[in-house]
This record gives structure tokens, sequence and C-alpha cells, in this order.
């Protein structure tokens, strides 16, 4: 005979039909006859009933969004410690140069009463860049070491334009045929043209850039040509610059140059209707609602759409995504939003590519610029736009880093 | 693990957060509720859980992809929750249980507290809350093994593979704490004691 005891070792695997052929026929023959053990079976299978019913809860509404922004910190935590010593080894020259495009940004701000943004300069656009040159031109000039202004002193560079803005206005006066040239010159292509044939009378851009120390050797050129001559040459090394510091030393580079792509999933009863809610909670954050591609056959936007079925496509600022994903998530419900794949693309190194074929079509330009080889002057033409167009594409690149595009797909 | 798994895996490795929670998505509700059976509330529950992602997150890069993800991921989850019970009884959070010495295993006992009387628990939530109670007075191990067992639906081998020892004693261990249970159970309700002999 059975003692209950080993019967009670076997109840719970008996449960869970776990027990072999003959452990089974003992522990059945046993509670046919044993009333306790019986009873310990059944009490047993209901507390395991009990156990099963147990609802599965959802989780809190702000889980992912909170667990979301600890793993982002993560991320910036480990991008701060890996780039701090490069950071803190560029931070110097960084913020020197970050004040000498501060200074360029006020004079030219003055020069033309519009404050337009930096971006607009550094756009990638030759011309644009050349417009640029000519205008600081007099602020340069009056600087007794022009180099300081971006490489050394900050403070200096920072309140150069205030003590210079007087003096500007003199040598804008006294310059008037240059400057004139400077604000009038809206075309890219004329612009650059007319700014590069007067480079060439001055012995050409490209020795700026080839020759660094050469400003150094004519110090007490502060008069006439010659001080437009040697400040074309300074500010063109200042362009050069301002490209690498965009991708060199900027914070927001290191740490994000991330096309990022989301997708979220919205179940609503009348998907037009939470598309304009949607749309409404995009623009109130200052997104872009955008038109979709071709492949969306299904957007409400463009009125094309099947009914139970809208995709809107949202372009929104990084630091705005999560107060979007809030808003959705307060309109619809956690049940009905999911949030799908999202992809993020480091575009590091399509930016370092494209730098290199710039540091190539500059190494060309200026080789031919210097009789060093043969080319047309519509190669040459070909070369700059090429490189005008891969500066656009860095600036859209990096411009792109601060946006996320989050298509939003909306169910019946 | 799946190919599109793999490649979010990968992703996730080299620092791509959204990669991850696609990766995780799947795994969420069930951590979450893990954890909230084993602390017994939702804040806690909700706390752990992200502890668990975070700790997940930045082992990544250790992870042997041989062994399942999801067995890695449960493996967490229960070494986190029984790090902060362990916890809170270091701070005497959970003293007013006083733990009681059975014949072959540990159990708490209940101290008398103002909860609502067998009439009321006749209501089906309440029940569920008494079960859930009584889980919250079984001894670590033993509701590790119910909540995976009973409550999640593991079996007895992914449950080895979690707590990391063999089969045969995950079913003991299962059989005693069901037993606990059962022993809890009766002492809370009358009631209980009704439908068991039902």
């Amino acid at each position: 005979m059975v003692r209950c005891s080993e019967i009670m070792e076997l109840v719970s695997s008996y449960v869970d039909n776990n027990l072999d052929g003959s452990q089974k026929d003992l522990f059945e023959e046993h509670v046919k006859t044993c009333s306790s053990c019986a009873n310990e079976l059944k009490e047993m299978m209901y507390i395991m009933k009990l156990c099963n019913e147990m609802p599965e809860e959802e989780i809190p509404q702000d889980f992912k969004l909170q667990l979301h922004n600890k793993l982002i910190g993560l991320e910036q935590k480990k991008a701060k410690g890996k780039f701090g010593v490069l950071w803190n080894k560029y931070l110097k020259v960084g913020s020197s140069i970050a004040a000498g495009v501060l200074l360029i940004v006020l004079v030219q701000g003055l020069w033309s009463n519009i404050f337009t943004l930096p971006v607009k300069n550094l756009a990638g656009n030759s011309s644009s860049k050349y417009e640029l040159k000519d205008e600081i031109k007099p602020e340069i000039s009056n600087a007794d070491n022009m180099q300081n202004n971006y490489g050394v002193s900050s403070k200096e560079a920072a309140e150069e334009p205030i003590a210079n803005a007087a003096q500007s206005q003199e040598l804008r006066k006294s310059k008037s045929g240059i400057v004139k040239d400077g604000n009038e010159m809206p075309a890219a292509g004329s612009s650059a043209d007319s700014t590069r044939s007067g480079l060439k009378k001055s012995s050409g851009v490209s020795d700026a850039w080839n020759t660094k120390s050469k400003p150094a050797e004519e110090p007490g050129n502060k008069e006439s040509q010659p001080r437009i001559q040697t400040t074309t040459k300074k500010s063109d090394q200042t362009s050069r610059s301002q490209d690498n510091v965009q991708i060199m030393f900027s914070t927001a580079s290191v740490m994000a140059v991330l096309n990022r792509g989301a997708t979220i999933a919205v179940r609503a009863e009348k998907p037009d209707e939470a598309a304009g809610k949607i749309k409404n909670d995009a623009l109130s954050l200052h997104a872009g609602v955008l038109q979709p591609g071709p492949a969306s056959k299904l957007n409400g936007e463009t009125g094309g759409g099947v009914e139970s079925e809208t995709t809107l496509n949202v372009r929104i600022l990084n630091s705005l995504y999560e107060q979007f994903v809030n808003a959705i998530i307060t309109d619809f419900g956690t049940q009905s939003v999911k949030f799908g794949a999202v992809s993020s693309r480091d575009m590091t190194e399509t930016i370092n590519e494209k730098n290199k074929i710039i540091e190539e079509l500059d190494r060309k330009i200026n080789d031919a610029e210097n009789g060093r080889s043969t080319l047309s002057p519509n190669e040459l033409e070909v070369l700059k736009e090429e490189r005008k167009n891969q500066l656009k594409e860095i600036q859209a690149i990096r411009e792109d880093s601060n946006y996320i595009l989050v298509s939003i797909k909306i169910t019946k | 693990m799946c190919e599109d798994e793999k490649s979010l895996l990968e992703k996730a490795k080299n620092g791509d957060v959204f990669a991850y929670e696609s990766l995780i998505e799947g795994y969420q509700k069930k951590v979450f509720n893990l954890a909230l059976r084993m602390v017994g509330n939702r804040e806690d529950a909700s706390e752990l859980a992200q502890e668990v992602f975070i700790r997940v997150y930045k082992s990544l890069k250790g992870f042997k992809e041989q062994s399942q993800f999801s067995t890695w991921i449960y493996k967490i989850t229960t070494n986190v929750c029984l790090d902060e019970l362990r916890k809170r009884k270091n701070r005497n959070i959970t003293s007013l249980d006083e733990e009681i010495k059975l014949e072959d295993s540990e159990i708490k006992r209940q101290i008398e507290d103002d909860k609502p009387t067998p009439e009321m628990i006749v209501e089906k939530n309440e029940l569920k809350k008494v079960v859930s109670d009584a889980i919250k007075l079984l001894s670590d191990e033993h509701r590790t093994v119910i909540v995976m067992r009973d409550i999640q639906g593991f079996s007895y081998e992914e449950i080895a593979r979690i707590i990391n020892c063999p089969e045969g004693t995950v079913k003991s261990r299962l059989n005693r704490a069901r037993l606990a249970l059962k022993e809890i159970l009766k002492g809370k309700a009358e009631l209980l004691s009704y439908e068991f002999v039902k």
C-alpha cells in the first residue's frame, strides 16, 4: 500500500499530466480509495484553475515611452563617453570657429539689415560662399591677425563685430563697388562668376588654400586691392573650415547624424477622421505632413486613398517625437496604437565619403586654377558644380538628422 | 530566432534603440506580468520590467545566440524580481509577514488585517485578489515557479532553463509550492474551503 505522503509528492505532476504510465495508475488507484488524497487533488486542481484564470494585465500607458527615454539616455551617455575625449580636444578650436561663424553672420546681418540663418550660407552653395567671403572682407581686414578669429581667441572674435561695426560701415562706403557686388548677388551662377573673375585678378583663391602662411608674409596689407586679396584668401579658408566644422566638431553631428524612420499603426473607426486628428497633432508640434511617395496608394491626403486605410507621413523634430507619440496615445489609447518597425541609418560614413569627394574636387580645382592641369573652363565649371552639389547633400543629410520621418498607417 | 529578429538584434547590438524596441515588443507584456505577479503591484512591476529591458539592452553584446532570446529575457526578469524581493526583505518592507517553517517548505504567516469578509470574497474579482495576495505570501522560490507555471504557462523545460536547475527540481519545487499555496488559501477564506470540497 502506498503512503499518502508519497501520493502527495505526485499530485502536482498528475495535474500537469506529467506522470508516466505506472505512476499514473498507482496515483489513480490510490485516490479512488483514499478520500483525503482525493480531496487534496480536487483542491489542487481548483487552485490551479484560479491561477490559470488570473488575467494578463496590460502594460502601463507610459511604459514604452519611459523605457524609450531611458534607452535614449543610455545611448547619449555612451556617445558622450566615446566622443568626450575627441570633443574636449576640439572644443577650443570648435568654439573659436563657432565665434568666427557668429561674427560673419552678425556682420552679414548688419550689412543687409536682414539676419539670415547661418545654415543658408553654409548650405553648400559655392556662390553663397563667395557672397559670404566678399561681405566679410572689411570685417576681417580690420583684424590685426586674422587667423586669431578662427584659430585662437574666441572671445576676441566674438567681441569683434561690435567693435568693428562702425568701421565696417566706413569701409563699406570706401569699397562701395565690392560691397555692392556682395549685396546684390542673389543668383548663384553669375555671382560666382563675377567673384571668381575678381579673384583671378588677385592671384586666385587656390593660393590661399594652399599657402596658409601667405597672409602672414604680407602683414602690412591693409589698404586697397592688396588687402582685398588677402582677406579673400582668408575668408576662403574660413569657409572651408566651416564645412569641416559642420562635420567634425559639432556634437550634434557626432551624436545624431542618423536618419530615422518610424512606423506607427493606429486603429480607428474612421481612418480619415483619425488622420485629421493626427495631422493636427503633428502640425501643432510644427511637424511637416508630407505627401507620400508613389508607392503609397492609401494616402488620405491626396484623396486617392482607400477609405478603410490611410497613411500619413510626418516629418517631426527628434525632440518633439515623444510629444507626438504621447498625443497619439492620448487620442487613441495604447490599445489602438502599435509602434512598428523603426529604423535609423547612420549617415556619418556617407558624409565622410562626400567630404573625401569634396577634397578630391578641391584638389582638382586648385590644380586647374594654378595651371597644374589642363582643364577647359567648362570642365572646371562642372567640377565646381559637383562640389556645390556634394556640399548641398551633406547639409541636407545633416538637417534631416534633426528629424524623424514617421509613417502612420491608420486602419479600421 | 527568426531572420527578422536576428537582423533587429544585430542593429540593437550596434546601438539602434528603435530596432531594440521592435525586438522586445512581443516580450513587454509577459515580462511586465511576470514582474507584476512576483512583486504584487503595477508601479513596481513597471519599474522592474523597464529595468529588465535596460539590463538586456546593456548586455546584448554578450548574448549567445545559441540560447533562446526569450529564455534569456525571462531569466533576467526572474533575477531582477528576486533581487528586488531580497532588497525589500533587507529593508524590512515585508516584515509584517513572519516566516514559518512547515514540514518541507516555508510559507509566510498571514497577519490579521481588515481584508474583505468571506461574503465579499464571493465576487470573482475578489477571488482573484485573494489568489494574488496568497501568491505574495509564498516564498520567493515557490512564487517564482507558481507564477511561471500556473499563471504564465511556461513548460517545465522552459522553467528549468530560466531558473537554471534540473527539470526534476522544478517538478518537486512546483509540487511543494502548490501545496503551500493551497495551505495559505485554505486558511484565508472559508469560502475557498467550501469550493475545494465541491
